[in-house]
């Protein structure tokens, strides 16, 4: 019995030296943004408890004069070399119009790019990414979590990434440019 | 912050910040936490090359040219030993920037300074860009490169006498 549990556990180290190793999404909150970045053997993030299904579909909501409709899909995106990880995301779109006039201010939905892209967990909230007219100071880093208690609610909240700022890049210049979604404030939507 | 560029601009400096609190909670009544990517962005190189283009045509020169960035982990500095011919801009805007964070959020490599030198020779496509790191209180640099035998790893070289 003895030289088949060492046997067995000789092959678990053979398997393991070779081993691609998956971690879950919570997991990869420690690394993806320590300097030292993720162990070498990491080759996959994956959604392995289906955290991100409950952000899955439309949700609607309002702040500051404007309706927003955001669009959330779940997707794997494989990596192009050995350097890249694997990754199970969340990725959406969004449709921003003035809640008076119905104007459309903002419309990604029929365009073929993801503005948002998504990362981690730390534990119900997830991290993620807005992308968009980044010369004019917009974009920045989302968090987004269903409300404790009622899985239709989403509380999302964006803080700005401005870094270097060209305003002389900025259409309509910078002076005269809102952003898309209003920094640092707690917005609600409710699932479609 | 914004730096403008003009003809007697040679470099600048800034920082990236910290993990911050933003002052507000999550849902759960958890502080929301910022987590800036502590090294150059695509915008930081392309300011960098902007001085360096507006100044192409006053001959190979161009050692004199630098952009720092202070983080809590270290400061580095860019430089150019390149030729007038390598120097590219056009690496602003919201391509970059969100190429740039997945590039960053899913490379291996076990620190920043080997991705963003990849991220420069492999997406960006720029020669001639020299990183160089001070520690967190050290005084003189080291010249970081990418370690031929394992490039998700950084070699670093003592300059004599830090950078010029």
């Amino acid at each position: 019995m003895k030289k088949v549990i060492l046997i067995i556990q000789i092959l678990t180290m053979v398997v393991s030296s070779n081993a691609q190793r998956t971690i879950s999404l919570d997991s990869a909150y420690n690394y993806w943004r320590n300097p030292n970045g993720f162990p070498d053997d990491v080759t996959y993030v994956k959604d392995v408890d289906n955290k991100l299904d409950r952000f899955v579909g439309i949700w609607k909501g309002f702040a500051r004069g404007r309706s927003y409709e955001l669009h959330f899909t779940k997707i794997t995106t494989v990596p192009k070399d050995t350097n890249e990880i694997k990754w199970d995301q969340l990725v959406g779109k969004v449709l921003i119009k003035d809640s008076v006039t119905g104007t459309v201010i903002y419309n990604s939905l029929d365009s073929s790019g993801m503005n948002f892209t998504g990362f981690t967990f730390k534990r119900n909230q997830y991290n993620m990414s807005f992308t968009e007219n980044t010369e004019c100071g917009d974009g920045g880093d989302v968090f987004i979590m269903t409300v404790p208690g009622n899985n239709n609610k989403l509380w999302f909240y964006i803080v700005n990434d401005a870094d270097l700022l060209t305003p002389s890049d900025c259409p309509g210049g910078l002076e005269n440019y809102r952003p898309l979604f209003p920094f640092k404030k707690a917005i609600y939507f409710d699932r479609q | 912050m914004y730096a403008p560029v003009d003809d007697n601009t040679q470099g600048f400096m800034h920082d990236h910040l910290d993990d911050y609190e933003t002052g507000d909670t999550n849902a759960d009544g958890d502080p929301v936490i910022r987590q800036p990517i502590r090294i150059f962005s695509p915008a930081d190189v392309d300011k960098f090359m902007q001085i360096l283009d507006r100044n192409k045509n006053d001959g190979n020169n161009f050692s004199q040219y630098y952009s720092t960035l202070v983080t809590s982990t270290g400061t580095y500095t860019l430089k150019f030993s390149g030729a007038a011919s390598e120097i590219k801009t056009g690496f602003q805007g919201p391509t970059w920037g969100g190429k740039f964070i997945h590039y960053f959020a899913k490379a291996k490599g076990n620190n920043d300074m080997s991705k963003f030198l990849r991220f420069v020779r492999d997406e960006m496509k720029i020669t001639g860009l020299e990183l160089y790191e001070i520690k967190k209180g050290g005084i003189l640099a080291n010249r970081v490169q990418l370690n031929p035998d394992n490039e998700n790893r950084v070699t670093s070289t003592p300059c004599a006498g830090g950078v010029s």
